[in-house]
């Protein structure tokens, strides 16, 4: 029976001291009729390969210790839903907190861009096991009732956000506001020369291997497009922290829809606005770069004129028509 | 991706859980131990794996439906469970909710 203790015995040393000489006599017993049960049909002993099987079929000495506790899941259904809601909120928090530093650093141009990749990288990933660890930690304590739910679990319909029927093509969330709003931020940082970024928008550059050259137009015109960036900063910070203003909102839609298709006019003729030489670079390569380049600035110039276009529709509909309420 | 085995497999086990608890309750109105009423339970065609059985029968007692003790039989110590006088009276609803809802869902099928 040397088998057979040893099975018990792994068992036993994965029980609660208190049930653990109970258990494991009722187990043995269990067992014993089991092989009592099998050598009546083969007519003989067990050999010690039938013995070790028959344990196998009992189950590994963790799963059937495990069957004993009284928790069988670290979280449960009802707590998961709340669990996974938190682990996503975990994870948009870990992306945030690396991200935020990390621009501050690209922007004072104290990293380059493989650097910046490998360090955030580096960065979200432990911040995001933490969160993800404590979030199923706390989760567990709600599943076992270290934790109590009190009034969380008195929640009311009435409490809950009001919310559009759904979100159309055009609107636009104060999220993606905020987000725009840090976008055009950083854009006029770069545009003033506020902060220093890989490529800066003078006249030339380049770092002696490859060259630039901006089309005058682009200069000349540096302060409407700064502009146009204010109009949008201020915009995004309507909807941000005044969601309800949509007259003011659409009127500052429309100046800069406007602004921006007098911009688009006055540069689609003056293309290219960017002309790259190169003493290394082969004429091939160079006039590669040179077609990208220019088909982009094309195809950003159309959308441009398009969503403005569009803007002025749009924004000039809800001018008229001013704030509507939901629910 | 689960097959249709799998799915009902899965179902079959979710539908069979509760109602294993209601045939070890009606077995043990009669003192058995723990192997033995596997043996009851499996003689009208109610299967059941050890594994969850003797944890089952742990929670039951736990609960005041089920008392047991420690005797002798074949030269062997073994554990005799029998229904409490608590388990009976829970046997007795839980019997009436299956024959209700026995009732209720038979014509649906």
């Amino acid at each position: 029976m040397d088998l057979l203790d040893r099975y018990l015995g792994a068992v036993a040393a994965l029980l609660p001291a208190a049930q653990r000489d109970d258990i494991v006599a009722e187990l043995r017993d269990l067992v014993l009729n089991r092989i009592e049960e099998k050598e009546a049909t083969l007519g003989r002993a067990l050999s010690k390969k039938e013995t070790e099987d028959l344990l196998r079929e009992i189950g590994h000495p963790l799963a059937v210790a495990g069957r004993y506790g009284p928790q069988r899941s670290l979280i449960g259904p009802e707590i998961y839903p709340f669990y996974i809601f938190g682990l996503k909120v975990a994870l948009a928090l870990a992306a945030f907190v690396t991200v935020i530093p990390l621009l501050v650093v690209m922007a004072t141009g104290e990293l380059d861009a493989s650097r910046l990749i490998s360090r955030s990288i580096n960065d979200f990933i432990p911040t995001a096991l933490i969160l993800i660890g404590a979030a199923t930690l706390i989760a567990a304590a709600f599943e076992r009732g270290w934790i109590k739910t009190g009034d969380l679990g008195k929640w009311r319909v009435a409490d809950l956000p009001v919310l559009p029927p759904r979100k159309t093509m055009f609107s636009k969330t104060r999220f993606e506001a905020l987000f725009e709003l840090a976008a055009v931020v950083l854009f006029v940082l770069w545009w003033t020369g506020a902060v220093t970024f890989p490529i800066h928008p003078t006249l030339e550059g380049g770092d002696g291997r490859l060259s630039w050259t901006l089309a005058p137009v682009l200069m000349s015109l540096w302060w409407p497009i700064l502009g146009l960036a204010v109009l949008q900063a201020i915009s995004s910070l309507i909807l941000v922290i005044w969601p309800g203003a949509v007259r003011p909102r659409a009127a500052v839609e429309i100046l800069g829809a406007v602004s921006g298709l007098a911009l688009a006019a006055l540069l689609w003729p003056a293309q290219p606005l960017i002309v790259f030489s190169s003493p290394d670079l082969a004429y091939d390569s160079l006039a590669n770069l040179q077609r990208t380049v220019d088909l982009t600035f094309k195809a950003v110039l159309i959308v441009a004129v398009i969503i403005a276009g569009s803007k002025l529709l749009i924004e000039g509909w809800r001018l008229i028509r001013g704030p509507r309420v939901w629910g | 991706m689960p097959t249709e085995t799998d799915i009902f497999e899965q179902l079959r086990q979710e539908l069979r859980r509760g109602t294993l608890i209601l045939a070890v309750l009606a077995q043990l109105r009669v003192e058995r131990y723990g192997y033995s009423l596997r043996q009851a339970l499996a003689s009208v065609g109610v299967e059941i794996d050890e594994g969850a059985l003797y944890p089952m029968l742990r929670r039951l007692e736990g609960q005041g439906l089920l008392s047991s003790e420690w005797r002798e039989e074949d030269k062997r110590k073994k554990r005799f469970y029998r229904l409490s006088a608590e388990g009976e009276a829970v046997l007795a609803r839980l019997a009436d909710e299956w024959r209700s809802i026995n009732d209720t869902l038979q014509p649906l099928l």
